[in-house]
């Protein structure tokens, strides 16, 4: 090669203990080029760029940047580097404006004053001359994720870095926002700047990126330009085998059985609500609920689970539901489980004044733990010890367990929501297949995901949210990735 | 097992601190060691400081489980024993074995109030219960001393206390532990406490709503989700702490002295704090640790006789540092990084 | 005539009960906004008006009392900061352990020094403080309130406590700042405690500070962990202070109020103040994580 890469990982290894977070990584960036990092959770994608960042230092190997090799103590040395990096969870504090957030991260002495006045002048232009519109005195809070995301990449851009990491920047923005930062994203590649961008989904890789490296259990295993490959060798590559192919349902939905029914809805819950919402779920039927988080999906989940939660005097409508309602929560560490005390106890949450587990005022806990037990075997949680606290549990594990927990108890209605968010293709395809069971054995499944690919293998039709209002139907034969895209962003 | 070493540590800092004094710190916990446990007399003081410490322990820890700090016991633990005191005194002719029932049950209403108003507050009005059941201390004696000095004052005495409470109300007679260790406070109120502890645990172990308590303490959200209410729990954790050190009068008036006297507290509520920590907010443990603490407390008021330049307020060091090596456990992590950074 | 005197009695009463509850409210203010949980204040504070009245008595000189006192505030500070920032150690727990040692260690040192049990000999009057550490509270609140929303370290402290990872993100250490700001929280609640036994008495005894650590942080929660807020809280609690002490031995008609009513009026009126507002009552963040 006669220029050299931007980056160069040769050989290096990370290890936490006994877990080898990356061995052996090689992999070269070309400069000014968009750069896909794609792999499964914990494949060591992450590690690698923390590496690169500062944050991590290797235990073996070089990094090298535009050929020379680089040891980074600290994000400092990769800032001052010129390597920048946008978190999956921003960097930003919410009661503060992005012009403060922004300052923070320049040098200066302790006790000097904040050049604000000058700086913002500095910023607003930077941002003009990138097509950015923010407005820096905005307090973060107020600022939808898609914006709070470009202050996060102006933040970097005011650094005057060459290399831009994204972990995962598409996960939480409306498809018109991912759309947008795209095309900032060729725009900076073609100002000169290298890109990698961490993601698992494999359409966007495709459609952006210039060139791909695909990490598995910490290796890297395999290395393409974006136009030799394609997403089902991108998907076998990062599994390690073919994905299996849902088979189609065998049962029909029980259009005469409606158990759960949602008519004329309205409430609101801190500064969004929901208006009007109505539908029928119906026995052996999965309704998905597509849309970007924060559109009016947790109302829904609380107008059935916790109806107090809610604005009292905002709620309006009936929600009327048949037998029992069961749920895994959207967040299962915030909302599902008691992460720091036994399985068993998280397995008993929510059942604790059922009559099975119970004799006279006292608790059957043997019988809770062997019933535990049983189905951690039954749902292969592993390791199948009960009395381990829930938190030292693999997040794939830790979701199987609150399905398990679902749905053994046989409900009638299962509220879904994000049901496979942060774990491995494994459990994600364990986790679907348990859900089409339960479907099939008769309940009715409302599945509130913001996965497009998720809701359409699952789903027999998918409502679309957007600012609390529904704004499309589709039935399965109608389902088409476009246009449920374009109605999730809110376009016709 | 590092709640022991953390435990002993504490107690070898404190000790060493006597040097500062001129005392030799193997000779100062000789004395407490001998003041202790010396005699039938000196175990009987320590057994009648055990007993109030246990109820302050369970007090302490029962609000932990709840995810709730109660430094309020010593607040409730006073408007609990001046109310048993009261209706001691306003009600005579009660005949025996309902008159201390029924004071008990007083005094456990009272301290359950007590409590219960900081719980109320956290729930409905997310004040934070450290500051307020501080606040509620401060008022708690106040409301007390008006109460002794004003409406019932001793008659016979001088002193800042009660007036009597009629024979009536008192168990003596019938105690067997009194009778045990004759000219000490030490009284059958010990059988109590740690049946209270051991029912406390079945409670929190072996029942749907001491699991509730529990999980809202260990994650109010997802014990919300599983159908639990954090305000009631929050209310009903709190309620039972004070009820708990409202017990403390059983230990005191119908037991002892049969009288509220101004002061008769070193602080148990605190102490109690420490009692909890050291047995890990477990009932059982809390007993143990409690026998610990109240061997340390009395054997530290012999500190004013038997050596020229420590006080009794040494129990505190002490108790203090006790906190620190059980709390800190991080110095383990520390220790090794810092080794680490060395090599 | 006799109305206006009362009135200004009354609020020149609530200026000077409000001093030593001003320094220690900053003191928890540095200490909660950089994420660090205080409930040590009380202890910080009995602290600097023991070392306080030691010194000045010693020397009989306030002001070097004052210099003690922050001395022994900043000791304080750092001991509190080494258990909770090094050692991880559990904030609440550890703020009431430093509580207990200072007023277990009082008496012990008292012993030592003058034989006697928690208290000091008193200063003579014309060497205490007049007025000076009411100025200073003001001229304090004021400079924080400049530092905290104008310069950079003021933008550090507000992250330490709010996105401490945004803070180490931008080269910062999470760990320098918290270790400074409660360090700085002992000394200024040290400094709260000096104007207990330099300004308000003449010397230390035991338990003086009655609980007003507690009150300073109350009144920094009810001033939304802002200074000039907090300020304003702290003066209103001086001022049902000052009515107490004004209000004792007064009578309604025949009938004479008990005096334990009067004195636990600043205690009712904090756990008013706290009940009363509820809502947007937002903790830094990181608070005690």
């Amino acid at each position: 090669m006669t220029i050299p890469a931007a980056i160069e990982f040769k050989g290096v290894s990370k290890f936490f203990g006994e877990v080898h977070a990356n061995s052996d990584v090689s992999f070269y960036v070309a400069k000014g080029s968009i750069h896909g990092i794609v792999g499964e959770n914990g494949a060591g994608k992450s590690t690698a760029m923390k590496i690169l960042f500062g944050l991590y230092q290797p235990d073996a190997g070089q990094v090298f940047l535009n050929g020379k090799p680089v040891a980074f103590s600290s994000p400092i040395d990769a800032m001052n580097a010129k390597v920048g990096m946008v978190h999956q969870h921003f960097m930003l504090a919410e009661p503060y404006t992005a012009l403060d957030n922004i300052l923070l991260q320049q040098k200066g002495s302790a006790f000097s004053l904040l050049p604000r006045k000058e700086q913002k002048a500095r910023l607003q232009s930077l941002a003009e001359h990138y097509g950015f519109s923010i407005n820096l005195d905005s307090l973060v809070e107020d600022l939808s994720v898609g914006e709070q995301q470009r202050i996060e990449i102006l933040k970097i851009l005011s650094q005057d870095s060459e290399i831009l990491i994204l972990d995962e920047p598409s996960a939480v923005l409306t498809p018109q926002e991912v759309q947008d930062l795209f095309k900032n994203l060729r725009r900076l590649r073609d100002e000169g700047k290298t890109i990698l961008i961490i993601t698992h989904k494999l359409k966007e890789v495709m459609s952006l990126t210039d060139a791909v490296t695909v990490f598995r259990a910490g290796k890297v295993v395999g290395h393409k330009k974006t136009v030799d490959t394609n997403c089902e060798d991108l998907a076998e590559m990062m599994v390690g085998r073919r994905p299996q192919k849902p088979q189609e349902r065998s049962t029909t939905v029980d259009e005469k059985s409606p158990i759960l029914k949602f008519e004329n809805v309205s409430a609101s819950l801190g500064n969004h609500s929901v208006a009007n919402i109505n539908f029928t779920l119906h026995r052996r039927e999965i309704l998905g609920i597509a849309g970007v988080e924060g559109n009016g999906q947790d109302i829904i989940i609380r107008a059935l689970l916790d109806k107090s939660a809610l604005k009292k005097s905002s709620f309006v409508g009936t929600v009327t539901s048949t037998g029992l309602v069961g749920s895994f929560p959207e967040d299962r560490l915030r909302f599902g489980v008691l992460p720091s005390r036994p399985i068993y106890e998280n397995f008993l949450l929510g059942q604790q004044y059922n009559p099975q587990f119970r004799r006279g005022i006292f608790l059957k806990v043997r019988q809770i733990i062997s019933r535990t037990q049983e189905i951690m075997n039954a749902y292969d949680v592993r390791p199948h010890n009960p009395l381990l606290p829930f938190e030292k549990l693999s997040g794939g594990n830790q979701q199987k367990l609150v399905v398990a927990r679902t749905l053994s108890q046989k409900p009638d209605v299962v509220i879904a929501a994000q049901p496979t968010r942060g774990v491995d293709i494994g459990a994600v395809e364990f986790i679907h297949g348990e859900i089409r069971k339960a479907r099939d054995e008769g309940a009715g499944i409302l599945l509130i995901s913001s996965e497009l690919d998720e809701l359409m293998t699952l789903s027999d039709r998918i409502l679309v949210l957007y600012k609390g209002k529904i704004v499309a139907e589709f039935t399965r034969k109608e389902f088409d990735e476009v246009a449920l895209g374009t109605s999730m962003g809110g376009g016709r | 097992m590092k709640r022991i070493i953390g435990l002993i540590l504490g107690l070898c800092i404190a000790l060493s601190l006597t040097l500062f004094a001129g005392e030799n710190p193997l000779n100062v916990f000789m004395i407490l060691m001998r003041s202790a446990f010396g005699s039938m007399y000196d175990l009987g003081l320590t057994l009648s400081y055990t007993t109030p410490l246990i109820f302050c322990g369970l007090s302490v820890a029962v609000g932990f489980h709840a995810g709730l700090f109660n430094i309020g016991a010593e607040g409730q633990l006073t408007i609990a024993v001046v109310t048993a005191a009261a209706v001691g005194i306003l009600f005579p002719n009660i005949p025996f074995p309902l008159a201390p029932m029924v004071a008990f049950a007083a005094a456990l209403l009272a301290g359950g109030l007590w409590g219960w108003i900081a719980g109320w507050l956290r729930a409905y009005r997310g004040s934070h219960e450290v500051i307020i059941t501080i606040m509620l201390n401060f008022i708690a004696a106040g409301l007390a001393s008006w109460f002794t000095l004003q409406i019932i004052p001793n008659p016979n005495s001088q002193s800042p206390e009660t007036a009597v409470v009629s024979p009536n109300y008192m168990f003596k007679d019938y105690d067997l532990i009194a009778r045990r260790f004759p000219d000490t406070p030490a009284n059958a109120s010990l059988v109590f406490a740690i049946v209270f502890a051991i029912v406390m645990w079945i409670f929190l172990w072996k029942t749907p709503w001491g699991f509730a308590l529990r999980a809202v303490g260990s994650n109010p959200e997802a014990a919300h989700r599983a159908g639990i209410s954090g305000k009631r729990v929050q209310m009903l954790a709190m309620t039972i702490a004070g009820a708990m050190a409202g017990c403390v009068a059983l230990s005191e008036v119908l037991g002892s002295t049969g009288q509220y006297r101004i002061g008769f507290s070193p602080d148990y509520g605190f102490i109690g704090i420490a009692v909890a920590l050291l047995a890990n907010n477990n009932p059982l443990g809390i007993i143990a640790a409690a026998f610990l603490m109240g061997a340390l407390h009395k054997g530290a008021s012999d500190l004013d006789l038997e050596t020229a330049t420590i006080t009794r307020n040494f129990s505190q060091i002490i108790q203090a540092l006790i906190i620190l090596g059980v709390t800190a456990q991080g110095y383990w992590a520390w220790i090794s990084k810092n080794k680490r950074r060395k090599n | 005539m006799e109305f206006m005197l009362l009135v200004f009695s009354l609020l020149f009463a609530t200026l000077r009960l409000a001093t030593p509850l001003i320094f220690a409210s900053m003191g928890g203010f540095m200490s909660e906004r950089s994420g660090v949980v205080n409930v040590a204040l009380e202890g910080f504070m009995l602290a600097g008006a023991f070392a306080g009245a030691v010194v000045g008595y010693s020397f009989d000189s306030a002001w070097l009392g004052w210099g003690a006192a922050l001395i022994a505030g900043l000791a304080m500070g750092a001991f509190y900061a080494f258990f909770t920032i090094e050692l991880k150690a559990d904030q609440i727990i550890t703020g009431m352990a430093v509580n207990l040692l200072v007023m277990g260690l009082i008496p012990f040192i008292t012993k030592i020094l003058y034989s006697s049990t928690g208290s000091t000999p008193a200063l003579l009057l014309e060497d205490r403080f007049r007025f000076e550490p009411m100025l200073m509270a003001f001229i304090l609140v004021t400079a924080l309130t400049y530092w905290l929303y104008k310069t950079r370290s003021g933008l550090w402290l507000l992250f330490a406590g709010e996105h401490p990872e945004a803070l180490v993100a931008s080269g910062v250490s999470v760990r320098k700042v918290r270790w400074a700001a409660v360090s700085l929280s002992g000394v200024f609640a040290a400094w709260g405690g000096t104007s207990l036994s330099l300004f308000l008495a003449s010397s230390y005894s035991p338990m003086m500070t009655g609980g007003r650590g507690f009150m300073a942080l109350a009144a920094l929660i009810f001033g939304k962990w802002r200074p000039l807020p907090a300020f304003l809280a702290c003066l209103l609690f001086a001022f049902a202070d000052a009515v107490q002490i004004r209000l004792q031995g007064m009578h309604i008609g025949n009938f004479e109020i008990p005096v334990q009513f009067i004195q636990i009026l600043p205690y009712v009126v904090t756990i008013i103040a706290l009940a009363g507002f509820i809502g947007k009552s937002r903790a830094p963040k990181a608070l005690g994580k």
